[in-house]
């Protein structure tokens, strides 16, 4: 089963656990700068919105890749980028529309979220489940089910 | 008998009731049992105003009307 | 190990910016953050210095578990001489700024002397300078963070900023950091103002390592686990969950501490905040969390646009920092007010000019004092009905403090010179000229000593006998648990982490993280140690700085007149019996100088 990250804004606190399990995972340290993962704060601090790599089907990211080091995990469907192809030449941080992949200025090289293999370890530390790997054909199946309960009230009551 | 019952702080979510109904002679625990509030979340009690320390509370008898007060532990902030 | 190895000195009279390796064997000996900053603070100046002088010694500490995956890791201290007490001041917070010190490469920010002219810090990774502040001279908090990360083109800066209040003198001045986190008591602001450091921009991208991953990811996650089955109140509450147990218990401080209870403490406490009015509007829109924190207590609230304070001023229809429990307290029960918007009104205002809401409140309840006995009038008050109850002099009083207009320039005294310029010092309800937070001792005896004996003056966060107090209101038994919880509580204050995670986290649970964190065999019981000696280093600086047993004292009210109603009715503070127990429990003498024995045992001789 392809899964996807799926956010759930309305029930992030910003506490930053996300970004810190990231970089933890990828880098051996804190380090949210180095996290694949970022935290937004809007509304003078209402709304935080945990933001990463969609892992989009025609990766831009992909298709601006001139050495071919960006290559898909068919078992995941995560883009992937090879660190010995990668030239750091950016053209993938240009193509992507979203900003989920950034050059790395100490690797010389570029981050983006791989999905921990399958174990996102994102997920694992968020405490309010603002951030869970759904079925990726199914992410919106909750909000779904709100509206569908929303149809139903008043009728019953 | 009847005892008037009020809860602060979060414990609310433990307990909504207003009053509870108790045998002649029931101390402050066995209200507390009666409650659904474990004793060991209980700051303090009180009772028509005055305080129950923890010790008192298996000793001292409630009365009808009596108008007891759960109190959430303090944690300072 | 999580330290990053280096301190940032900045002299802002020559202007010399220079790093230098952190003194490990400090760092061993108080832990870091408060004890830390402490120690550096007691080597780096003379405590006899003026606290608004260019002498004067600002520090910006972090703990070694800042910046790390621990619980709520995102905290830091600013230690320096405070302005309202003449005393130590050890102001902590949380928010994302403490961590982004760490993030930069710094353990610790020590700022000396004072700039000619108003500047600024600005840490961008290697990059650091003094950056002009004349542009910024003058504007708001939310105004500051905004102008420096639009002009260095970087949203990614933390800032930490004082308010116009800070500028001006405003003894309680705070460092407001991320907008609504605040470094609030004791006037830290005010001395960061007098060096004419407007604000610290910061931006990090060194990570911080730990000694022990594996360990430390177990522990952490373990620590996490014990925290959520404890702290669901202060998730769903916030601290104000407290308000109707101080009401019920009768140590809810009330006009002045006159009362004990307040009849309006329903419109003001977490259920008021969390209740849909009849338009539909509900105070509360969300909680919040500091950096790496998996409680998340902070409020996110919203005023009523119909409100009077509002109304007309469009720039407020915005969510923003909520009612805590002290705020609360601050802004209702002491002054007599129960109006829910005028008192989150008042917590913006404090965020945005950068005021500590308690010691502003506190002062407030003793003018309102001062005016019902006739002392003060309209005249002095700019026409203000400055009356217990009235929610309009809370907000219009709150702004002419924070930009220094009118009788604002009075209340920004604090309370202790307030009320001594008009003749009745007794109306102060201060320890060594600081505020009361929102517990009366009265009915809270430990409370009281702490409160006496408080290195910063009055606080009620650097001790924890909420248990002993709650349980017996005489002053038996109290003296321990007061001295014991001020040990431990300056240890955890020294570790990074926050001090509400103590209703789950004892001295083990502290001691394992640590132990996985960073070097050293970190033991519960060395943590207890290295938290009696900090606080005996605290007491000496404020010894050398010229206090006395005399300033261990609470004001005549609390000592004379009982309490009139609750379950301490009739009671006042035992204040007497508890000190001279305390001081002996202490190792001090009987002026409440610690002995030598005392000194060479904590290794401070």
């Amino acid at each position: 089963m392809h899964r996807s990250l799926h956010m759930e804004p309305s029930l992030c606190t910003g506490c930053l656990q996300c970004e810190m399990a990231c970089s933890f995972e990828h880098e051996g340290e804190f380090n949210p700068a180095r996290s694949r993962i970022r935290v937004f704060e809007f509304e003078h601090g209402r709304t935080s919105v945990p933001y990463t790599c969609t892992q989009c089907v025609e990766a831009w990211c992909m298709r601006a890749c001139p050495t071919g080091a960006i290559f898909i995990d068919n078992d995941l469907g995560a883009k992937l980028v090879s660190a010995q192809a990668c030239v750091g030449c950016k053209a993938c941080v240009s193509a992507c529309p979203f900003g989920t992949i950034e050059f790395n200025p100490f690797s010389g090289k570029v981050d983006k979220c791989d999905l921990c293999g399958g174990d996102p370890q994102c997920v694992k530390a968020c405490p309010t489940d603002a951030i869970t790997y759904l079925d990726a054909g199914a992410t919106s199946v909750g909000k779904m089910g709100a509206s569908a309960e929303q149809s139903i009230q008043g009728a019953n009551s | 008998m009847r005892v008037g019952v009020k809860v602060t702080g979060h414990l609310i979510d433990l307990c909504s009731a207003t009053h509870v109904d108790l045998d002649e002679g029931a101390c402050v625990d066995a209200a507390l049992g009666a409650l659904g509030i474990p004793p060991a979340q209980v700051g303090l009690v009180s009772v028509n105003g005055e305080a129950v320390p923890k010790a008192k509370r298996s000793e001292m008898v409630l009365r009808e009307s009596d108008e007891m007060v759960v109190m959430a532990p303090l944690t300072g902030g | 190990m999580s330290w990053q190895g280096k301190i940032l000195r900045v002299n802002l009279t020559s202007g010399d910016i220079s790093r230098e390796p952190l003194n490990m064997e400090w760092a061993n000996d108080y832990i870091g953050e408060r004890g830390l900053g402490t120690k550096y603070l007691w080597e780096n100046m003379d405590p006899k210095a003026d606290p608004m002088g260019p002498d004067n010694v600002l520090i910006f500490a972090t703990g070694p578990l800042t910046g790390t995956g621990a619980s709520t890791s995102g905290r830091y201290a600013v230690i320096t001489k405070g302005p309202l007490t003449g005393a130590i001041a050890c102001s902590n917070s949380g928010g994302k700024f403490g961590a982004e010190l760490k993030f930069a490469g710094f353990d610790l920010l020590l700022v000396e002397g004072r700039s000619e002219k108003p500047v600024y810090l600005l840490i961008e990774g290697d990059e650091i300078s003094l950056q002009k502040a004349d542009k910024l001279w003058g504007k708001t908090v939310w105004e500051t963070d905004e102008w420096i990360k639009k002009t260095h083109h970087n949203p990614l800066l933390k800032i930490a900023t004082i308010g116009v209040a800070g500028e001006r003198g405003v003894r309680y001045a705070s460092v407001v950091n991320d907008l609504h986190r605040a470094a609030g008591r004791s006037g830290v602001g005010t001395v960061m103002g007098s060096k004419n450091l407007k604000a610290i921009a910061v931006r990090g991208t060194q990570g911080v390592k730990v000694k022990d991953p594996t360990r430390f990811m177990a522990v952490t996650d373990e620590m996490k686990n014990l925290l959520a089955k404890h702290t669901g109140g202060l998730t769903k509450y916030g601290t104000n969950a407290m308000m109707d147990t101080m009401q019920e218990f009768g140590g809810l401080p009330t006009r002045n501490f006159k009362e004990v209870q307040f009849e309006g403490y329903d419109k003001v406490d977490a259920k008021a905040m969390l209740k849909t009015d009849e338009t539909g509007h509900t105070n509360l829109l969300t909680n919040k969390a500091c950096f790496g924190c998996t409680i998340a207590c902070g409020r996110i609230a919203h005023i009523r646009k119909d409100h009077f304070t509002i109304q007309n001023r469009k720039e407020y229809w915005h969510a923003s920092g909520g009612l805590e429990y002290e705020t609360a307290f601050a802004f209702g029960p002491v002054i007599g007010v129960d109006d829910i918007d005028a008192c989150t009104f008042a917590g913006y205002l404090m965020n945005e000019h950068g005021m500590d809401p308690i010691s502003f409140g506190v002062t407030l309840a003793a003018a309102m004092e001062l005016y019902e006995m006739g002392v003060i009038t309209k005249e002095d008050t700019d026409g203000v009905e400055l009356t217990f109850g009235n929610p309009e002099a809370l907000t219009i009083m709150a702004e002419k403090t924070g930009k220094q207009e009118g009788f604002g320039e009075v209340l920004g005294l604090g309370s202790r010179l307030m009320c001594e310029k008009y003749g009745h010092p007794e109306l102060s309800m201060t320890v060594k000229g600081q505020e009361f937070a929102g517990y009366d001792s009265r009915a809270l005896q430990g409370m009281g000593l702490g409160y006496a004996t408080g290195n910063r003056g009055a606080c009620h966060l650097k001790h924890d006998t909420f248990e002993a107090d709650m349980d017996d209101q005489t002053g038996a038994g109290k003296a321990e648990p007061c001295k014991t919880s001020q040990d431990w509580t300056a240890a955890v204050d020294s570790s990074g982490l926050c001090m509400f995670t103590m209703g789950a986290w004892g001295a083990p649970e502290f001691a394992a993280q640590l132990d996985a964190d960073t070097e050293g065999e970190w033991t519960a019981e060395r943590l207890t140690h290295c938290g009696e000696r900090i606080w005996n280093l605290e007491r000496m600086f404020n010894l050398a700085a010229g206090l006395t047993k005399a300033d261990d004292t609470l004001p005549p009210r609390l000592l004379n007149d009982p309490a009139p109603s609750g379950t301490a009715k009739g009671k006042v503070n035992e204040l007497d019996r508890m000190l001279p127990e305390y001081y002996d429990l202490r190792g001090w003498s009987e002026d409440g100088v610690p002995t030598e024995d005392t000194l060479g045992r904590l290794g401070l001789r």
